[in-house]
């Protein structure tokens, strides 16, 4: 079942998008992640021009963190004033992300900038993930409890400009936050990406922010910035496809539910060995793309068009 | 100027004593995409008019068919490999260029007019482009680009060269189909048709047609390009609506 998208201007298979957003779904509902650095590859490996897939994909995951947010401050499990000051920062980034892109098309880098980003995110990522999953399945089959590390930082602490947080019990400066919100904005409107898995662990082990509360705050956090990257995206690039936006909504939101379930059965560490073969295996296809000679060097765009 | 020489040159060369016209009708001058569009074919009839002295001409006619679609400036690019990695790295703009070129004719066009007749015709897929200057590149990879960018276009349908897609269904009278891909641009079309005879053009005549698409997509696209902002806003509406709909679909308490 064709259908032609009218911003991306190329006709897709419905059912395979669908698939496609509904595995996705279920594999970030299973590990409790956005799912952007899985689907906005997809979409560029499906022959959605890069520039578009960033921008489609970041409605999505509005839309994935809009269901989150509801769900976590009907349990009071957010802290909005914390998530105020991490969005000061995280609106300039998304902002200055936004027109990182636009810069890029224009200079035809845009796909090369994208695949060496997600090869070295994911490789990081998905190596520190797999190597500490991997130590606690062997560890847990020793039996060894693992040790918990303290994690002092106190150059965050010795900031001035304080400010208290009462429902995530910290009491830090802001001027980290702002900064942690600029990077999270920038990352996540360049690469398509939440970014909720660089802000949770942020937030826990340099601010101390308690695990009840620090999910809701960072999927609050990710719903505007995604919902003000898809008004940016928009606006400048013309580049966001409500039609593919649309199609990867249902999917994700159905896909999530199952994966929730699905997730629950599975042990923490065996779940994130998984999530990190995946990250891996996503960012080796980015490699291989950048190193084996292309079939046709050559391509062409239209003048100022971004894609 | 030039043009006020040429007719006066023309006046004044001794051929051709008999005069040509020409006639052309199109099936359709307005091709509506709706979702469902999968190509169309758009046919053009044209006649040749001769006035009573006219003989036939020893060499038959040949009838050239130029669709040029709405122009646009493009950037080619040629990926090569820096330190391991293949990066796009030449750039070479070609201006004013057709989204969408066809052309159509009786006879293989080297066999119509001579190489200097047809580059100054502008008459053929290369013809219709000039090789573009560049201080960077040599004019070997010039038209390399060039000759790339025709290749893509003609794999994406867009580029169509048919040497015999011209009919005649007698001596006068000829007909052929304008082959329109799923992936037509929009926007106004210039058709013209060159009557040749022996080298030289006999007679030229001009139409147009019109691409427009209709339907959800085409309001979608429209919005989109047109008030990109308040677009904006509505896909950022749709993401919280779809996400509280979701979350109400799918509430467990």
């Amino acid at each position: 079942m064709l259908v032609y998208l009218p911003i991306a201007e190329i006709p897709v298979n419905v059912l395979l998008v669908l698939g496609m957003s509904l595995a996705v779904g279920f594999v970030s509902g299973m590990f409790g992640i956005g799912g952007g650095f899985l689907m906005t590859p997809l979409l560029i490996f499906s022959g959605v021009p890069t520039a578009i897939a960033i921008a489609t994909e970041a409605s999505q995951i509005a839309a994935a963190s809009m269901t989150g947010s509801i769900a976590y401050w009907r349990k009071r499990a957010l802290d909005l004033r914390l998530a105020g000051v991490l969005l000061i920062g995280g609106l300039i980034g998304t902002g200055l992300g936004v027109l990182f892109v636009r810069m890029l098309s224009r200079l035809g880098q845009l796909d090369l900038v994208i695949a060496v980003a997600y090869v070295v995110f994911l490789g990081i990522i998905g190596g520190l993930m797999l190597f500490e999953s991997a130590r606690s399945i062997l560890r847990s089959r020793r039996g060894v409890a693992a040790k918990r590390r303290s994690g002092q930082h106190r150059w965050i602490h010795g900031l001035p400009l304080k400010m208290r947080f009462k429902r995530s019990m910290i009491y830090v400066s802001v001027i980290p936050l702002i900064g942690l919100g600029i990077f999270i904005g920038f990352v996540g409107a360049v690469l398509g990406i939440g970014g909720g898995f660089i802000l949770v662990p942020a937030l826990v082990y340099l601010f101390r922010v308690p695990t009840n509360v620090v999910v809701g705050t960072s999927l609050f956090q990710i719903l505007v910035t995604m919902l003000f990257a898809t008004v940016l995206h928009a606006g400048t690039n013309q580049a966001v496809d409500a039609a593919l936006a649309l199609m990867l909504m249902v999917g994700g939101s159905i896909g999530a539910q199952f994966g929730a379930r699905a997730g629950q059965k599975l042990k923490g560490e065996h779940l994130r060995f998984l999530l990190a073969a995946l990250l891996l295996a996503v960012g080796a296809r980015f490699a291989v793309d950048l190193i084996t000679p292309p079939v046709e060097p050559f391509s062409y765009t239209v003048r100022g068009e971004v894609t | 100027m030039r043009r006020l020489l040429a007719a006066m040159l023309l006046l004044l060369l001794p051929a051709p004593a008999m005069a040509e016209g020409l006639t052309v009708s199109l099936s359709s001058h307005r091709v509506i995409i709706a979702s469902n569009f999968t190509g169309a074919d758009v046919v053009l009839f044209g006649a040749v008019g001769r006035d009573g002295l006219s003989a036939s001409r020893s060499g038959g006619y040949d009838i050239v068919v130029t669709i040029r679609g709405p122009r646009r400036d493009i950037v080619v690019r040629e990926k090569e490999r820096i330190a391991g990695f293949w990066v796009n790295w030449g750039a070479l703009p070609f201006p004013e260029v057709p989204e969408y070129l066809a052309i159509m004719s009786s006879r293989p066009l080297p066999e119509i007019a001579d190489d200097t007749f047809r580059a100054k015709l502008m008459l053929g897929l290369e013809e219709s482009l000039p090789l573009p200057s560049s201080k960077r590149l040599s004019p070997d990879e010039v038209r390399k680009s060039r000759d790339s960018l025709i290749r893509l276009k003609r794999d994406e349908r867009r580029f169509i060269a048919n040497p015999t897609g011209i009919t005649f269904l007698n001596e006068d009278l000829f007909r052929t189909s304008i082959p329109l891909p799923a992936n037509v641009p929009i926007g106004a079309f210039e058709v013209e048709v060159k009557l040749f005879s022996g080298g030289v053009v006999l007679a030229t005549q001009t139409t147009a047609l019109e691409v427009v698409k209709s339907g959800f997509e085409a309001n979608v696209a429209d919005l989109a390009h047109e008030r990109p902002w308040t677009y904006g806003f509505i896909a950022a509406f749709l993401a919280v609506a779809c996400g509280w709909l979701a979350s109400a679909a799918f509430r467990r308490d």
